[in-house]
């Protein structure tokens, strides 16, 4: 496993929200167990990571001017070694910048020592989207009263409409102090460690990062994890110090942290309050400074871009957000995706400044989007390298790998009718994301669904959440699985990711599961409770290490299994909210697993399945029972309610028998009392009703998924 | 909205009167605790009337003056429609305790109505709060039949409700009705389920109920409503409620005496008549689905196919009379799902050819076939009534779960009628 796919952690926040802003394209939270951690975060939050997955804000023809009138008035050549127009020294005070965001807004070319390839990388709330707000506005590729109706204002409402949704690229023309002309190009990167793929390879478009730390709060648990990523990218490292402003920011204890944690150095830190607008100018500078320019050798080589982000758009296709590493793309060209071979003709091709501006060609170093007439995400693969189609390179640009599940779990239809609707629903979120994965499947207990794979907790929401507001369907899901590896007696390795499918034990020889390195950030004071967190949870302690400020990073390997129920809102409780979580994959492991069946009234509900550690079945399985007691409507017969191992009952409870549901007294007045009652008792049932077990027992929805709050200890 | 049509004029009132002495631990009722109402109407109270009540109005008639500018728009509605206020079949004016409204405030009310000659007048009376004087006057007004809160024949167990009589007052009450007339029109009403009740004091409490053999019962199973103190209690674990296996023996312990071995007529899920002379009309206009007046705090009316629920405090009702009585949340009544919930509450059920007639012939079919599974399951029971097949709840078994049976059989009715809408297209 290179090092790309062992990427597998970024960020979890515990305060997890975050700003609304056109570069935020964080997903605001977590490992977010589905049923419950999620519960803690807004509808409105949520829904927001749901967008950040969607399209990218629609390239409407109005909006972007045509090739020629482009060409002809905006592109304003400058010269490799001619004197760019030092606007600064003609034009005093004020104007200088007005003269220069008017000109921003245009395609300025600039040699490749002139281009800046970087991105913003920080803790959720670090003031990441408010920082970019102020480069956007400083250097006039939004004008400060564009920002306030556009990105401001009415970014809410836009985004609710699905208008502006996520800027995947900003091209911001600068004048620095050496009176030089320069491009930078702020890159965009999803937060959420769902994606850490795309993150990863976002990273890859760039010289540099900007790692914005909190002054107020120093080194935090995305911090730590996102400058790794950084340096394993191999990217220029420029610390900024953020919300100086705030009496709380102590700028030598946050600065100490980040040099004693992560051995940066921190002497030409930043200082900056995005907020307030200070430090934006030098901000700009340090890029300029320090962030290298694009490795220009390959200008003459054949085409290699680098797709660091892609996104379907209803009416034109799919968006390619690319980096051009070796060579030159032309509008017209007839192009080459390496992975899959596929060839396309660019129709379109441009830079974002926000706004689309379309150009003829773009060449080393430089980032920009195509159009070609592509149906789906997923032939535009992010990470996949684009050259020609005549002259192709030889060797695709390192590190593309497709992007695998990790997490699992049955989606069905409530009703049985809505199958089709459901399948359908699928294949469009599919053509804008490409990671997720579905395959028909039937399940005795939940009739015809989909087996669905997930990036992560997160992504599972999300693609939930969009199918039952956006499709209008009413889904049962069943408890999320990761990917096991069963090694078979007769030798073969399987990978199992749904419970139903483990073979029978004696066919078994081990089962691994994959292990994930966990980072936890906390006070010093809840470094007991969270140990013994992940101590229940087969955690294995590695590291610990201390912070300023009394904060300590707690280090563990532990089953992602483990990670997929509600530790994530336990280590929140556990730490009153203060902790935070970073995990990345780090390897399969053999563990004693067993297969944990639910019984109800003698029959196995194939759909509750779950896989769980031997030593952890007994409680589990008790406290599933117990669950269940409240989530099984009562019959008129007392019902059993077993966990079992193969045939051997681990835990039972009774559900007592209804003896009495009536309404002894119903007069004229109670009537439309008792009426709205009823209709909610019937809309309880009729999600319910289509999953009738052979008893007759209607099982309701949240019964599935109970597992994911059952205890794993006495 | 308000235009009548002559034959839906109702001919059946319900006058709700809000005065208690005070609030017994289990109900959740729109009532005024006053100790006695016919206390002048100081301070607040009088704000809510136009023009300013005189000084020294009392509290019962500021009400009644309410109520009957609430049926003086009624009654100028109808006349707007060309149409005359039907005289009336059935009148029950409930609490409350509307004994403890003054007899000149009842005698208005009662003049304001026109009855027709066999009308069933019904006046809710609390033990305590009357004797065969007044018992005698109410009759002399026109009220015909009463109906008497006992709740229980224990000592123990009306002091832990919070009643305010004893079991001695119950047996005065009786005796005074019986001196006044009203020997053969009054209901005892009677609530299983109490705290501190168990199967052998029921057991006493239901001899004692046959003993004065009263041409009807109710026996309400006791239910905790949200916000009483029985609710408070029990969530507190302060007060022990019998357990749900042991509210339902005392169901069907009830069934077996008072229908069973002394041959009452079990009419209702909770109501039981001597004989079916002696049944309550006026509930049965509900249980049918029948239209009626609501007049009075909290009151509710179902006129013109539309359910309106009046103010449930005090000061709203009387500005919501001074503004015009306008019908602020209507809501549609008198569909499939109100019909099965009210007729499967009678021991005649609901026809299926009826609902053919109003609902049409394919929800009646479905109605049928969702009721199959409940059949056979012995909750419902098909029978021949006249020329049509019904269906009832069983006795005890079915009317104990009603609520379940009926949602098993609405979500099954619709289940059928959406399968049968695809398979048409």
């Amino acid at each position: 496993m290179d090092r790309d796919s062992m990427a597998f952690g970024v960020c979890v926040s515990v305060n997890g929200t975050t700003k609304a802003s056109p570069w935020c394209n964080e997903a605001p939270l977590c490992v977010g167990q589905r049923s419950s951690t999620l519960q803690g975060i807004t509808r409105r939050e949520r829904w927001r990571a749901a967008r950040c997955l969607r399209a990218a804000a629609p390239l409407s023809p109005s909006s972007s001017p045509s090739p020629k009138t482009t060409n002809a008035a905006a592109t304003t050549p400058v010269g490799s070694n001619g004197a760019p127009p030092s606007r600064r020294s003609d034009v005093p005070g004020g104007r200088a910048q007005e003269a220069e965001a008017a000109a921003s807004n245009r395609y300025v070319q600039v040699p490749p020592s002139h281009i800046r390839n970087f991105c913003i990388t920080a803790h959720v709330d670090a003031g990441k989207s408010t920082l970019a707000d102020r480069l956007l506005e400083r250097t006039g590729a939004v004008s400060a009263r564009e920002m306030k109706a556009q990105y401001l204002d009415s970014l809410d409402l836009e985004r609710e409409r699905g208008i502006t949704v996520k800027l995947q690229a900003a091209r911001m023309n600068y004048v620095a102090q050496d009176g030089q002309q320069y491009v930078l190009n702020l890159i965009d990167t999803p937060g959420h460690v769902d994606f850490a793929y795309e993150v990863s390879r976002s990273l890859q478009a760039c010289e540099g990062a900007l790692l914005l730390v909190d002054a107020t709060k120093g080194v935090e648990a995305q911090t730590l994890a996102n400058a790794y990523l950084a340096i394993e990218n191999n990217l220029e490292i420029v610390p900024v110090l953020n919300k100086i402003d705030l009496p709380a920011a102590n700028l030598d204890m946050a600065a100490e942290d980040v040099q004693n944690v992560i051995g940066l150095d921190m002497s030409n830190a930043v200082r900056t309050s995005a907020k307030m607008g200070i430090g934006i100018e030098e901000t700009l500078e340090a890029v300029v400074r320090y962030v290298p320019p694009p490795d220009a050798s390959g200008a003459a080589k054949p085409l290699r871009a680098l797709i660091f982000d892609s996104a379907y758009d209803e009416y034109r296709g799919v968006v390619v957000f690319f980096r051009v590493v070796d060579g030159r793309v032309c509008r017209g060209d007839r192009i080459r995706f390496m992975a899959n071979g596929k060839e396309y003709v660019v129709d379109e091709l441009g830079v974002r400044s926000p706004k689309p501006l379309s150009v003829d060609e773009l060449g080393v170093g430089e980032v920009g989007y195509l159009l070609a007439s592509i149906k789906t995400v997923a032939d535009a693969r992010v990470g996949d390298t684009i050259t020609m189609a005549r002259t192709p390179a030889t060797t695709p640009l390192p590190g593309y790998k497709e992007v695998k599940p990790m997490v699992f779990s049955g989606v069905f239809p409530a009703n049985a009718d809505q199958y089709a609707q459901l399948k359908d629903a699928l294949e469009k979120l599919k053509l804008n994301d490409a990671a997720l994965q579905y395959e028909s499947e039937s399940s005795p207990a939940l009739g015809f669904g989909f087996r669905c794979g997930f990036l992560g907790l997160l992504h599972l929401d999300v693609v939930i959440e969009r199918l039952e507001s956006e499709y209008g369907l009413q889904l049962i899901t069943t408890a999320p699985s990761v990917l096991y590896r069963v090694h078979t007696t007769k030798g073969e390795v399987r990978p199992i990711d749904n419970p139903t499918h483990l073979p029978p034990l004696t066919r078994i020889e081990r089962i691994e599961e994959p292990y994930t390195r966990i980072e936890m950030v906390t006070p010093a004071e809840y470094v007991g409770p969270l140990m013994e967190l992940a101590q229940h949870r087969r955690g294995e302690f590695r590291d610990m290490r201390y912070l300023a400020d009394h904060r300590t990073v707690l280090v563990y390997e532990m089953p992602l299994s483990e990670m997929v129920s509600d530790f994530f809102d336990q280590l929140k409780s556990r730490s009153k909210g203060y902790a935070g979580l970073d995990y990345r994959l780090a390897d399969y492991r053999t563990s004693q697993l067993v297969k944990l069946d639910v019984a109800i009234h003698g029959e196995v509900v194939d759909a509750m399945s779950v896989i769980c550690h031997r030593d952890s079945a007994q409680a589990i399985g008790r406290s599933l029972c117990t669950r269940l007691l409240d989530m099984i409507p009562r019959q008129q017969f007392k019902v059993a309610i077993q966990a079992r191992i193969g045939a051997k009952v681990i835990a039972a409870e009774h559900l007592s028998a209804l003896r009495k549901d009536v309404t002894a007294k119903l007069y004229g007045g109670d009537v439309t009392r008792k009426k709205k009652l009823l209709e909610k008792q019937k809309r309880g049932k009729k999600l319910a009703a289509e999953r009738a077990l052979s008893s007759g027992i209607r099982v309701p929805a949240e019964a599935y998924r109970a597992i994911l709050t059952a205890k794993r200890d006495e | 909205m308000w235009v009548l049509s002559l034959q839906a004029a109702p001919t059946s009132a319900y006058v709700h009167v809000p005065f208690c002495r005070r609030r017994c631990h289990y109900c959740d009722f729109a009532i005024v605790p006053v100790g006695h109402s016919s206390r002048v109407v100081r301070g607040q109270t009088a704000k809510h009337v136009q023009p300013p009540p005189p000084p020294s109005t009392t509290l019962d008639t500021l009400y009644v003056d309410a109520v009957l500018r609430e049926i003086a728009h009624d009654r100028r509605r109808l006349e707007e429609a060309g149409v005359g206020f039907p005289a009336l079949q059935t009148l029950y004016i409930g609490g409350g305790t509307p004994s403890l409204l003054a007899l000149s405030a009842l005698e208005r009310l009662l003049e304001a109505l026109p009855l027709a000659l066999d009308a069933e007048v019904t006046l809710e009376m609390d033990p305590g709060t009357f004797d065969a004087d007044r018992a005698r006057a109410y009759r002399s007004l026109g009220v015909n039949r009463a109906s008497v809160g006992a709740q229980s024949f224990d000592d123990e167990v009306l002091w832990r409700c919070g009643r305010t009589h004893n079991s001695h007052d119950i047996a005065l009450a009786v005796e005074a009705l019986h001196q006044a007339g009203f020997g053969d029109r009054f209901s005892l009403d009677l609530i299983s389920g109490l705290p501190g009740v168990d199967a052998p004091r029921w057991h006493r409490t239901l001899e004692q109920l046959m003993r004065y053999r009263p041409p009807h019962v109710s026996i309400y199973d006791l239910s905790i409503e949200p916000g009483t103190l029985f609710a408070r209690w029990q969530r507190d674990r302060t007060l022990t409620f019998p357990a749900e296996e042991q509210a339902a023996e005392m169901y069907r312990r009830a069934v077996h005496v008072v229908a069973q071995r002394h041959g009452y007529d079990h009419y209702e899920v909770s109501n039981y008549a001597r004989d079916s002379r002696h049944r309550c009309r006026h509930n049965a206009v509900y249980w049918r689905g029948e239209p009626y007046w609501g007049w009075g705090l909290s009151a509710s009316s179902f006129v013109d196919d539309m359910r309106v629920e009046r103010p449930r405090r005090l000061s709203d009702y009387l500005e919501w009379v001074r503004d015009g009585c306008l019908p602020s949340e209507a809501v549609r009544g008198g569909d499939l799902d109100e019909w099965l919930m009210l007729r499967l509450r009678t021991k005649e059920g609901v026809g299926i050819g009826a609902v053919c007639e109003r609902f049409g012939v394919p929800v009646g079919d479905a109605v049928e076939r969702a009721a199959q599974r409940l059949v056979s399951g012995g909750l419902l029971q098909r029978y021949a009534q006249g020329g049509d097949v019904a269906l009832r709840a069983t006795d005890p078994d079915g009317f104990l779960l009603l609520s379940y049976v009926l949602v098993e059989l609405l979500v099954d009715v619709e289940k059928i009628l959406s399968i049968g809408m695809s398979n048409a297209r």
